[in-house]
């Protein structure tokens, strides 16, 4: 039990450092964008790219966090330019189209050979109950605990947070008032980009390399974020760090193993169903 | 209501097309005449998330040589890879194409995680024989129309089995397995046939593991049940991750058995100090060993047209060469139907790098190739632990 | 329908079948299976044109519905069910019911992004179970047999193209009934749904059982194509592809399947041809689809109003106008409306609470039977809150009767079969309707197009078969007044009909609601701002402040009250 929690702990910290992205993009741009995780395998592979071509791993990662965010910085600026009044159910049809190009792209570019992935965290950080943790789960749960605060602070503390929340609440009026929100909005995309990017570099050595599972890592994402209810970042950060718990345990349970991917999203299921039993409508009037 | 007629209407011309389609029979695949070239086809994973590019490439080697040399009885040999990017559909097309629209005369040299399990249908329907280069999904092994010149994951895993218990004489064995589609239930022949023949149980047998999964977890377990032997049947990137968690979490004094997917130069590589002791299987003379005979002309092949030197590619270039030495002992013309019949009757062959002979046949399935060689990383290299061949001495049904 | 229409129409599917088997006589055997697959994929694609295309909703699980149909296909195989494929096709169809009825049922609280994430995780699920688990036979490497008349290439072509067909059909025809146009008011609007007496549990279910028996047919057809399927077949990958195809295609539309099977097909085939990787197709569908968003419309909507453009199919359209028989002015030509109730609705002691905050307390209203009631209020009253809460929008405390029944606790959609009809302040009429078939979808009843003419007669000046997206905001309101009481309620609640519309439109809705009793045998709760509209058509007049009754009577006595006037006009007038 407690083992298997210990090693759901790498797991829960990447859930929910990818949930908590899903949830300010949620909030800031009004968009679930689930190309995330496929902009940071795309990162990973540019880094894996260059290690091989001989480069020193700390400059290839940096270039591969920079891919990232260029490749995000991208996708919003297709999403700014075309689809800025668009609703959040276009904007997230959206991003599925996005997400489908980017993992196409990246097999045309890196697929043809599974790649060995430098791990730069691999050095034993502590050993609890037997279980050995490397530096990469304090790393992604210092990661997701970073992410948390430091977008808590850029939604209430700063006017830039609250342009950007304005404009993915009232596109057209923010517009209209004349506050340019463009160019912020691309800066966000792409940092968001970046940091998918860095929580990728930590996971993927430990997961295999397949650009298409590690893409699909979305889905135990969006599954943090939904306990949060898209919106609330500290349920995101909660929920991420429970299905990866639950992970680890259910990985261990000789019952419930292989169905261990079905049943974290029975349970949110669940839960959004209780919490929106009362949305009978889809408009408030 | 005129809704409901328009529907009476359509619906009777629907069934009409039906019926008059009766009339409609499919015409027997293109034949070639003399004088064109010989097409082969191979149906690979050339994109993709996982790929085997080597076996055809090696088949290729095989079909120039043969080109160069004047070809088979003045015909030159046509080789038509397609790619099936591990997605069915692909896949059926892929197929379809080289079979009935180029009009190949046989497939040699594939190497596939779906082909056989989308297509042996196809195959036996259009009376064409496959000698596949390295037959992944439990199809190959089950089809008349498909002979793989591999051993295949399933015999693979009850040679490790075997070789885990009976050679290293562990009492704890322990299995962890990927299921990548169909494959489970030919995993599970493979244990009840390694139980029946040596009357032992698994401690463990968790086929949970997803290529994404984080080993972790499943390492511990090996370490808490006490495993002595741990078999595992990740492919190149997966064994890696595991070995490096097995070293990480400090886990020692276990067996951990490979099958032939992780037998690679880049594994050795990546994996130095971290993977030492690690065995696996090898389906083929171990083509790592510099000095061994039977590998000389496999090696010089390669090396010349430059195909990297992995199993893969002993599976394509055996392929090849069984057909080569099939079309050269036909007599009249080489058409689809002549070449189905040779290997129909075809009798046993025997090649160095493999421990049993290679059999086609008419029988209705096929797993000819039943012996492998273990071998182990030792510093940083893969060094042949045993010399002579492991013959699996029990069936799999 | 005319019968030259008609005519026309079985012309074209003869030809159409002609045709289908002279390309299938004729085309190369590898065309065959190429054309094969598109027609499928076709069959996959309708299915998302039912519940993303017509009602709206994301679905990104279309492809484990079609792994249902195909499993139970590879089963019935195995077990060898007598019929072969004629039967086992509809029985892998409704095996994929349940689960998308399944599907469906989040879909009743969760919405939007959250619905494309659950449906997500329901097709990474299903590809989770299937992938440990393999398709039935496979292992004993049983394939699954087609019956005697479907087992060459070219005849299952035409079956492929058959069970297309029927889809198609079946779905156009659905288009036009009740059900399927409840969809598409459903993609516009739940509350205008509900308020057409269809209820939204029941539409949105059926969008997802209809199209996940859709996709159980495209997966029993796949497994009958190649024989042997497997669990990648039908990955979330392919889900998502699918989607993003349909969308680029317009899949709400036969012709837009049609054609997004045939692109994917045809876009592999392309770059097989020229040696480019596989993986291209896809970047070509993202990129359709983004530019299919970027218009806000697929191709085949595209290519259908380019063929409206043409000129060639202009038939005449009869006007309302020059209909010679107009017969407004005479109700007792057309079935005489049901004998009106002395109440027509009775409200007591109703209350509605938002957390703290009281938005309307112990207010009783009573509409007699057979007349024009106004209610109005300075704005925040709690006048839009007592529509919602008398028609079922709204939790309220207290009681509803409607013509002597209880309907206190009724959801709204039972409340409007019941009679008590309203209209939104919003502009909720469906766009993509066209006149006639919002009317007949809000009136629940059997329409002629007397009917029609005569209840738009001195309204609106409207051709049936105008699409409503071509109507001003003004015409629309008016249009949805109409609709309200062509059911024939018990009562009507009308909620500021007159917002936004100009003087003479006024006028004229004034004159219409005053004869609305008489002719549709319908009492009329009408909530206004414009008080000289009040005037000129309530007989009693219910004012209404912060969330209480404040008076009640005709309109004269009621405006001249003090508190009235302080409540209503303001302070300054008074004083």
């Amino acid at each position: 039990m407690l083992q298997g929690l210990l090693s759901g702990l790498a797991a829960g910290g990447t859930f929910a450092a990818l949930g908590l992205l899903l949830t300010a993009m949620y909030r800031l741009t009004a968009t679930v964008n689930l190309a995330v995780a496929a902009i940071g395998v795309a990162g990973v592979y540019v880094m894996a790219a260059l290690t091989e071509s001989g480069l020193p791993y700390g400059v290839a990662a940096a270039a591969g966090v920079a891919a990232g965010a260029l490749l995000s910085a991208g996708c919003g600026a297709v999403m700014v330019r075309w689809f800025a009044a668009g609703d959040a159910q276009t904007r997230t049809a959206v991003s599925i189209a996005q997400l489908i190009g980017i993992i196409a792209l990246a097999y045309i570019l890196f697929g043809d050979t599974p790649r060995v992935l430098p791990n730069p965290a691999s050095g034993a950080a502590a050993e609890l109950a037997g279980v050995v943790i490397t530096w990469a789960t304090p790393a992604l749960l210092a990661l997701a605990a970073l992410l948390g605060g430091g977008t808590h602070l850029l939604l209430t503390r700063t006017p830039l947070g609250l342009r950007l929340r304005a404009m993915a609440e009232r596109p057209v009026t923010t517009e209209l008032l004349g506050i340019g929100t463009r160019r912020p909005a691309v800066v966000l995309w792409a940092a968001t980009g970046g940091l998918a990017a860095l929580v990728l570099l930590l996971v993927a050595p430990v997961r295999s390399s397949d650009i298409l599972s590690l893409s699909m890592l979305i889905v135990p994402a969006c599954a943090a974020a939904l306990v949060g209810g898209l919106t609330r970042l500290s349920g995101a950060l909660l929920g991420g760090l429970a299905l990866g718990l639950l992970e680890g345990v259910l990985a261990g349970s000789a019952a419930l193993r292989e169905y261990r991917d079905a049943v974290p999203f029975a349970a949110i299921l669940l839960i959004l169903m209780w919490t929106r039993r009362r949305e009978v409508w889809d408009a408030a009037r | 209501m005129t809704g409901s007629r328009a529907l009476v209407v359509l619906s009777l011309a629907a069934l009409l097309l039906a019926a008059t389609g009766c009339g409609l029979a499919d015409e027997p695949a293109a034949s070639q005449g003399p004088g064109d070239t010989i097409k082969v086809g191979a149906v690979s994973s050339l994109s993709g998330p996982v790929t085997f590019p080597d076996s055809s490439a090696a088949a290729k080697a095989v079909f120039d040589r043969v080109n160069e040399q004047g070809g088979i009885g003045g015909r030159r040999i046509e080789y038509l890879v397609a790619d099936d990017k591990g997605d069915p559909a692909a896949a059926a097309q892929a197929a379809r194409d080289v079979v009935t629209n180029q009009g190949a005369v046989a497939l040699a040299g594939s190497a596939s995680l779906l082909d056989c399990a989308v297509n042996a249908p196809f195959y036996a329907q259009a009376g064409i024989v496959s000698i596949q280069g390295t037959g992944v999904d439990p199809t190959c092994f089950e089809s008349p129309a498909i002979s793989p010149v591999n051993t295949g994951p399933y015999l693979n895993m009850a040679i490790n089995l075997y070789y885990a218990s009976e050679v290293l004489e562990h009492d704890k064995v322990c299995l962890f397995l990927a299921i990548l589609g169909n494959t489970s239930d030919a995993y599970g022949g493979a244990v009840r046939s390694w139980t029946a023949l040596t009357g032992k149980r698994l401690t463990l047998d968790d086929r949970t593991v997803k290529p994404d999964s984080d080993p972790t977890p499943f390492v511990l377990r090996a370490r808490n049940a006490g495993c002595q032997a741990v078999l595992y049947n990740g492919t190149e990137p997966m064994a890696i991750a595991w070995m490096k968690v097995v070293k990480q979490q400090k886990v020692t004094g276990v067996d951990w058995l490979m099958t032939t997917a992780p037998y690679t130069e880049a594994v050795a590589r990546a994996l130095g100090a971290d993977g030492e002791g690690t065995y696996a299987n090898a389906e083929f003379e171990p083509f790592t060993d510099a000095g061994s005979a039977a590998l000389k002309d496999w090696r010089e092949l390669m090396t010349a047209r430059k195909v990297p030197l992995t199993s893969f590619g002993q599976g394509g270039y055996l392929a090849a060469t069984y057909l080569v030495e099939t079309l050269r002992g036909i007599q009249g013309p080489i058409t689809r139907e002549a070449v189905t019949r040779a290997f129909k009757t075809l009798k046993p062959v025997r090649h160095p790098l493999v421990g049993t002979p290679y059999e086609f046949g008419p029988a209705a399935k096929h797993r000819s190739n039943r012996a492998g060689k273990i071998v182990q990383l030792r510093g940083g290299r893969w060094e042949v632990v045993t010399p002579e061949w492991v013959r699996y001495p029990g069936t799999l049904d | 329908m005319r019968p030259a229409d008609r005519l026309v129409r079985a012309g074209l599917a003869a030809a159409g079948a002609l045709l289908l088997y002279g390309v299938a006589a004729t085309l190369p055997a590898y065309w065959v299976f190429l054309a094969t697959s598109a027609v499928v994929s076709g069959v996959l694609l309708q299915s998302l044109g039912v519940v993303a295309g017509r009602a709206g909703l994301v679905s990104l699980c279309q492809a484990a519905f079609a792994a249902i149909g195909a499993w139970t296909t590879a089963q019935l195989n195995v077990w060898a069910v007598p019929g072969g494929l004629w039967v086992w096709l509809p029985l892998a169809g409704l095996a994929a019911v349940p689960l998308g009825v399944l599907v469906g049922l989040p879909a009743l609280r969760l919405r939007g992004v959250h619905l494309a994430i659950v449906t997500l995780g329901f097709a990474a699920t299903v590809d989770v179970v299937l992938a440990t688990s393999s398709f039935p036979g496979v292992a004993q490497g049983l394939t699954v047999g087609r019956p005697a008349g479907l087992a060459a290439e070219r005849q299952y072509f035409l079956f492929c193209c058959g069970v297309f067909a029927l889809v198609a059909v079946a779905l156009a025809v659905v288009g036009r009934t009740r059900l399927g146009i409840s969809w598409r008011v459903l993609r516009e609007s739940e509350r205008a749904t509900a308020a057409a007496g269809t209820g939204v549990p029941g539409a949105k279910l059926s969008a997802f059982a209809v199209s996940a028996f859709v996709a159980g047919l495209s997966g029993a057809l796949l497994a009958g194509q190649l024989a042997m399927v497997v669990s990648r077949n039908f990955d979330p990958g392919q889900s998502l592809t699918a989607y993003a195809v349909a969308v680029m295609a317009g899949a709400h539309h036969a012709e837009g399947a049609l054609l997004g099977g045939a692109l994917g097909v045809l876009i592999s085939e392309l770059l097989r041809r020229f040696e480019i990787p596989q993986q291209w197709a896809n970047v070509v569908f993202a990129v359709g689809a983004l530019q299919a968003f970027t218009q806000g419309s697929g191709l085949s909507d595209a290519l259908r109003a380019r063929l409206r453009r043409l000129p060639l199919r202009r038939l005449p359209l009869p006007r309302p106008s020059e209909t010679p028989s107009t017969a407004p002015s005479s109700p007792d030509q057309a079935p005489l409306p049901p004998p009106q109730p002395a109440t027509a609705l009775q409200v007591s002691g109703l209350g509605v609470r938002f957390g703290q905050v009281t938005a309307l307390h112990q207010v009783t209203l009573t509409v007699p039977g057979g007349t024009v009631h106004g209610l109005v209020g300075p704005n925040g009253a709690g006048k839009s809150s007592l529509v919602d809460a008398i028609t079922g929008f709204v939790p309220c405390t207290g009681t509803v009767f409607l013509s002597g029944t209880d309907l206190t606790t009724a959801p709204a959609h039972r409340r409007a079969r019941a009679g008590l009809r309203r209209t939104f302040q919003q502009d909720r009429v469906p766009t993509t309707l066209t006149v006639e078939e919002y009317l007949r979808f809000t009136a629940r009843r059997h329409l002629t197009h007397e009917d029609l003419a005569e209840a738009l007669h001195d309204l609106v000046d409207l051709p049936p078969t105008h699409r409503i997206e071509e109507l001003d905001t003004g015409t629309r309101r008016l249009l949805e007044v109409a609709g309200a009481l062509l059911a024939r309620p018990v009562l009507a609640v009308l909620d500021e009909p007159a917002a936004g519309l100009g003087q003479a439109e006024t006028e004229r809705l004034g004159a219409w609601l005053n004869t609305a009793p008489a002719r549709f045998g319908a009492a009329v709760l009408l909530i206004e701002h414009d008080l000289d509209l009040v005037r000129a058509t309530c007989e009693r007049v219910t004012v209404l402040d912060f969330g209480t009754v404040l008076a009640e009577g005709p309109p004269a006595e009621v405006f001249a009250t003090p508190e009235v006037l302080r409540a209503y006009l303001g302070e300054e007038v008074t004083a």
